[in-house]
């Protein structure tokens, strides 16, 4: 298996591919959620902040939440904040810190950083010229097109999920694959029912699924960590006993680091 | 899923939980006292046992529960093979009738790891604990006793241990017999 190092390493390379489809000037070419499926941008902000290294992207992404704080469901970041181990979230906390400066108030209390924020990154506006425009992301990346469509809530996520070929089989798996409360998913998906989006089955009426699942989940941001950490065992039987159940279709980026850093 | 663990195997059980523990709780130090068979088989006396009793603390921390839960899953063991099955009956005994001062002996330590310290019940508790649990049909218990090789004093403390927890004749007839089969003679049982 691979070491840790090497694991953390290789996730920083493919949480920078996520970024480009949120509009950071990245030479990389942005994902196409349509082949690979959706990304969840609490997942992959909390993921970046835990695991990238490179201090330009983090700076960037610092600037991109600024720019952006409106387009954030800061109830899902908290709770994504709150499940990490304790160790992680130290490490989150020493990541932001250097950027926290730049962070809007309601998104730095979302990540519980010290500092109170305020949106003072005067001296990133310049690159914040270079990020895509909104419509142009929306384009690339579902979730936050549905946010600018239905408002940054539960609401556009829970219809993102409903746009893909694999669901989860139940109101509580999409709460937790979304870091939702389970009585705001089922209310939800009673509004869509209602109103004739969906059927009482949870399926679109009237549209095909163009995702295949979830790329990037809130289930990644919990498994990963099992990952890198089963690598930390020395003993082999431990190590598989501690690697996590994965399911694919909603955690592609955790299927095809554990591939890796198991091949 | 419940085969025998010997002296080292318990020690390697032991050491993966720390191992887990120090993975996913860095810094934090954890400390068991245990009784029973695992006890003995880290005193030498006895071969192996396929649990690991702990005594205290009376409730296993959250996290050692998860870590043993892994370490079963990793090497195939029952689900309560660190159990603090004991602990509770201690408590049940610390209601009932109080426990004598030496179950705050220690016998050894054993430094499984840095973050994981495991120390063995003092022996007189041992062989009050091990009398509490023993019956003529109980063969294990008996034969653990038999290892332990108690001297009458040690017999009779542990007897008044056990009837001080269950009075009732059959304990007591159970008791005496038990007592007897250890070189022991009717008056170490009262």
């Amino acid at each position: 298996m691979m070491t840790p190092t090497d694991i953390e390493g290789l996730v920083a390379q493919r949480l920078a591919t996520a970024w480009p489809g949120f509009g950071l000037p990245l030479p990389s070419r942005p994902i196409v959620e349509q082949d690979r499926g959706l990304v969840d941008p609490e997942a992959l902000i909390i993921l970046t902040l835990l695991f990238v290294r490179d201090a330009r992207l983090l700076s960037d992404v610092a600037e991109w939440l600024r720019v952006n704080g409106d387009l954030l469901v800061h109830q899902k970041l908290a709770t994504l904040r709150r499940g990490l181990p304790q160790s992680q979230r130290d490490r989150l906390h020493a990541n932001l810190d250097a950027h926290a400066a730049a962070l809007s108030r309601s998104v730095a209390r979302a990540l519980g950083t010290g500092s109170r924020g305020g949106g003072a990154g005067l001296a990133r506006r310049g690159r914040e010229s270079r990020f895509a425009p909104r419509q142009q992301v929306a384009k690339l990346t579902r979730m936050l097109g549905n946010r600018l469509f239905f408002g940054a809530g539960f609401r556009a996520d829970v219809v993102s999920v409903l746009e893909c070929h694999v669901r989860p089989s139940s109101g509580r798996e999409l709460a937790r694959l979304l870091a939702a409360n389970p009585s705001t998913v089922s209310r939800i998906l009673a509004d869509l029912a209602a109103c004739g989006f969906v059927d009482n089955k949870g399926r679109m009426i009237g549209h095909q699924p163009a995702f295949p699942g979830v790329f990037i989940s809130c289930t990644t941001a919990r498994h990963l960590g099992a990952i890198i950490d089963a690598a930390r065992a020395t003993d082999p039987d431990l190590r598989r006993a501690m690697l996590p159940t994965l399911e694919p279709e909603f955690d592609g980026l955790g299927a095809a680091v554990l591939a890796s850093a198991t091949s | 899923m419940n085969a025998s663990m010997s002296r080292p195997v318990i020690l390697e059980n032991l050491r993966l939980v720390a191992q887990w523990l120090e993975i996913k709780h860095a810094g934090r130090r954890f400390e068991i006292v245990i009784a029973g068979g695992a006890a003995l088989a880290l005193l030498g006396t006895k071969e192996g046992t396929i649990d690991v009793d702990v005594v205290h603390p009376e409730r296993l921390p959250a996290e050692m529960v998860e870590a043993a839960q892994v370490v079963a899953k990793a090497k195939g063991l029952g689900p309560e093979w660190l159990s603090s099955g004991v602990a509770r009956l201690l408590e049940l005994v610390a209601q009932r009738s109080g426990v004598p001062a030496y179950f705050g002996a220690r016998e050894r330590r054993v430094d499984v790891a840095p973050n994981l310290t495991v120390w063995v019940l003092g022996r007189q508790a041992l062989i009050s604990l091990k009398l509490l649990a023993a019956t003529p049909s109980a063969r294990k218990h008996v034969d653990d006793l038999t290892a332990l090789r108690p001297s009458a004093s040690e017999l009779q403390e542990g007897a008044r241990f056990v009837r001080a927890y269950d009075p009732s004749q059959p304990t007591g007839e159970d008791l005496a017999r038990v007592v007897r089969e250890l070189g022991g003679s009717d008056d170490d049982s009262h």
